[in-house]
């Protein structure tokens, strides 16, 4: 390294550091995060007319947004969707996570990035392979029709298909969170609780579980957001009346070209899952969750 | 500290016998007290293919403070899991005031563990702590308070209450775990070399103070140490356990002045070692040579006539003056140097044939200094003698 320069960087105070250190990231983060993300909440604010947008502020966006039933019924019928693959994602992944742990021994690093073999392939193909699953024709429904039984319906296009196609694409984001958590976990305790009185599962309710809070609302927050704002596996899985909202916005800007409205759509949807982490954050107390750093010494 | 635990005392050792309160019952109480209260039946345990513990027999009886001495590996650890419950054995039975609790799981057995590492749960405030036993045993409110009460006030640990364990240093975090272990009022309690990661100052202090609970309680401490010292200090028996088994259970001085086996007298206290072959002179009596030295055996190991040897004197038994003219019993030697420890001093000698010898004397002599020729002699009815295992 140039020792002129090395020599200027220790002469250099914490906060020029600190600058010169964060300007690649903010730089970044300004040109492809916030100027995007603040040209459509300006947007939101226009009008479209004829895939013209005009520059005549008004709230008319949001009007329709909060108003129109249908957008309504998307949202809801979104939120409820992440809602359940988000819960029943915390649900498969606990004992997964919870197993590899205990009894993984020298493969738990194998078995852990096991899961994320799907992403091999891209995220299209994953639902296309799923369709090929669930479909009318895909592997389970020919199966009990080969054997002489009905299908089942609620796989074929419909909204249990969209759950089944998000659970199994976040399903590795939430065990990963869980796995890191565990493995942070000191299993000694339960000795502790188990001698000073606890059975199996109260040891778990009242040690195990409380301490890999932070890391299951981690993993739940990885889920929910993108479930909610997710648009592909409805369009490939979901059917004719599985519209969830990230489909509706997501015409605003290609079929119908009201960009303006799309744009009004995704500042809503942007507050729906900030208030969501809030709420989340709420359930988090810090000095609860066993960080060894959480309190201050005196 | 001591007035809370004088105050309340009386009231924690459980009412012995039901109806006996007049004097004439001492006998019997002394009896029931003397009655064996944890027992171990050829207790072993196996991980594997590997042979953690076996053949363990060992009778505790009430108000007993016993260690469990050995050095890592040995076993003590896993004998002490296999009291509490956190293992199962292999063979044998485990028996807590004469039940069989082999079967039964930690919860049910009615002790309390103190941890290494103390093991406090992280995200529990000290009182939550010290409550989580009692909210087990399904305690009411207004008991589970007087306990805490009480167990705060002779750890002195009121002030802390509502701290997490995060906020606590090692020596309050080490009181806790001892009040979390004591607030259930168990029937055993095991402790896991529980003053391993404290300073050597508040392991004095604790050392102490555990001692007098266990004897205001009254119930059997079985407490794990690698730590001669504190086995020593705080123990009314010892049961040094070596290589998976037990090697002697004996009263503490027992231990230290009688070593019953090579094992305890290499590990137990801090000896001299003198090995050669056992000769025997034409008027009988046996000595083993070591360097050319006759180092007399005296009445030690009567049956042994040939073979190898091993003699241990204790560095305070070997005795150390001024000069150099060599006798039968006094080996010459250099002073190399002196160690001094406070109490007292060390003196570390060497011997012509570069060989050393510890002497530790109370007197920190300034008659003698390193370079001065020295001669080290020690009575022999002071030696433990040991033959030598034949190499197959």
């Amino acid at each position: 390294m140039n020792r002129g320069l090395f020599q200027r960087w220790l002469r250099l105070n914490e906060s020029q550091r600190f600058v010169i250190l964060t300007s690649p990231v903010i730089l970044f983060l300004t040109l492809f995060f916030v100027i995007p993300l603040a040209s459509i909440l300006l947007v939101s604010f226009w009008r479209t007319e004829s895939y013209q947008l005009i520059t005549d502020w008004n709230l008319q966006n949001y009007i329709d947004v909060l108003s129109e039933p249908s957008y309504r019924t998307f949202m809801i019928r979104s939120v409820l969707t992440a809602l359940i693959v988000s819960i029943t994602c915390v649900a498969i992944a606990w004992p997964v996570a919870y197993f590899v742990i205990r009894y993984g021994g020298r493969y738990k690093l194998l078995i852990t990035l096991g899961l994320a073999v799907p992403f091999l392939t891209g995220i299209v193909l994953r639902v296309i392979a799923l369709q090929g699953v669930l479909g009318p024709i895909g592997l389970v429904n020919l199966g009990l029709m080969k054997l002489g039984l009905p299908p089942i319906d609620a796989l074929m296009y419909t909204k249990t298909a969209t759950v089944v196609g998000l659970i199994y694409l976040y399903l590795p984001f939430v065990t990963t969170a869980i796995y890191l958590s565990l493995l942070n976990f000191n299993f000694r305790l339960l000795d502790a609780a188990k001698v000073f009185g606890a059975g199996n599962m109260r040891a778990f309710w009242e040690i195990t579980w409380p301490l890999n809070w932070v890391g299951t609302v981690i993993g739940f927050a990885l889920t929910f957001v993108p479930s909610l704002a997710e648009s592909i596996t409805p369009r490939f899985l979901g059917g004719a009346d599985g519209t969830l909202y990230a489909m509706a916005m997501g015409s605003q800007f290609s079929a119908t070209g009201t960009w303006s409205l799309g744009a009004a759509m995704g500042v809503v949807l942007f507050f729906v899952a900030g208030l969501t982490l809030l709420t989340i954050s709420r359930l988090v107390n810090l000095k609860r969750a066993g960080f060894t750093g959480a309190g201050s010494r005196d | 500290m001591g007035t809370g635990l004088v105050q309340y005392g009386i009231r924690l050792i459980p009412d012995p016998l039901p109806g006996c309160t007049d004097t004439r019952c001492g006998p019997l109480l002394l009896s029931w007290a003397r009655r064996m209260y944890l027992e171990l039946k050829d207790l072993g345990k196996r991980f594997g293919t590997f042979t953690a513990l076996s053949g363990v027999n060992l009778s505790i009886a009430k108000n007993e403070f016993v260690s469990l001495l050995g050095p890592s590996g040995s076993g003590k650890s896993t004998l002490l899991r296999l009291i509490a419950g956190l293992e199962q054995p292999t063979t044998g039975s485990v028996w807590i005031d004469g039940q069989d609790v082999t079967a039964l799981p930690p919860y049910q057995r009615g002790i309390a563990m103190v941890f290494q590492d103390f093991l406090l749960f992280p995200h529990m405030t000290v009182r939550e702590n010290l409550l989580f036993p009692l909210r087990m045993l399904k305690l009411g409110r207004a008991e589970s308070e007087e306990r805490i009460d009480w167990c705060c006030r002779i750890l002195s640990l009121t002030a802390l209450k509502d701290r997490f364990p995060n906020q606590l240093s090692g020596g309050q975090q080490q009181r806790v775990a001892l009040g979390r272990g004591l607030v259930c009022r168990p029937k055993v309690l095991l402790l896991d070399e529980p003053l391993a990661n404290l300073d050597r100052e508040l392991r004095r202090e604790m050392e102490v103070e555990i001692r007098s609970y266990q004897i205001q309680l009254g119930i059997p401490f079985v407490y794990v140490t690698h730590n001669q010292e504190e086995a020593l200090s705080m123990s009314d028996k010892i049961a040094v356990v070596n290589k998976g088994g037990i090697e002697d259970f004996a009263e503490r001085t027992e231990v230290y002045h009688n070593p019953r086996t090579k094992f305890i007298a290499q590990f137990v206290g801090r000896s001299n070692v003198f090995s050669g072959p056992v000769t025997v002179a034409p008027d009988g009596e046996r000595s083993i040579l070591w360097h050319g030295h006759r180092i007399g055996l005296g009445e030690a190991l009567r049956q042994v006539n040939g073979g190898s040897a091993s003699v241990y004197v204790k560095i305070e038994n070997t005795l150390i003056q001024p000069g150099d003219a060599a006798s039968e019993g006094r080996i010459p030697g250099r002073l190399r140097d002196v160690i001094f420890r406070g109490q007292y001093a060390e003196y570390i000698v060497e011997l012509g044939s570069g060989e050393e010898i510890v002497a530790s004397a109370i007197e920190p002599g300034a008659t003698i200094r390193p370079g001065d020729a020295v001669l080290i002699s020690w009575d022999k009815t002071q030696i433990d003698a040991f033959a030598d295992e034949v190499a197959a």
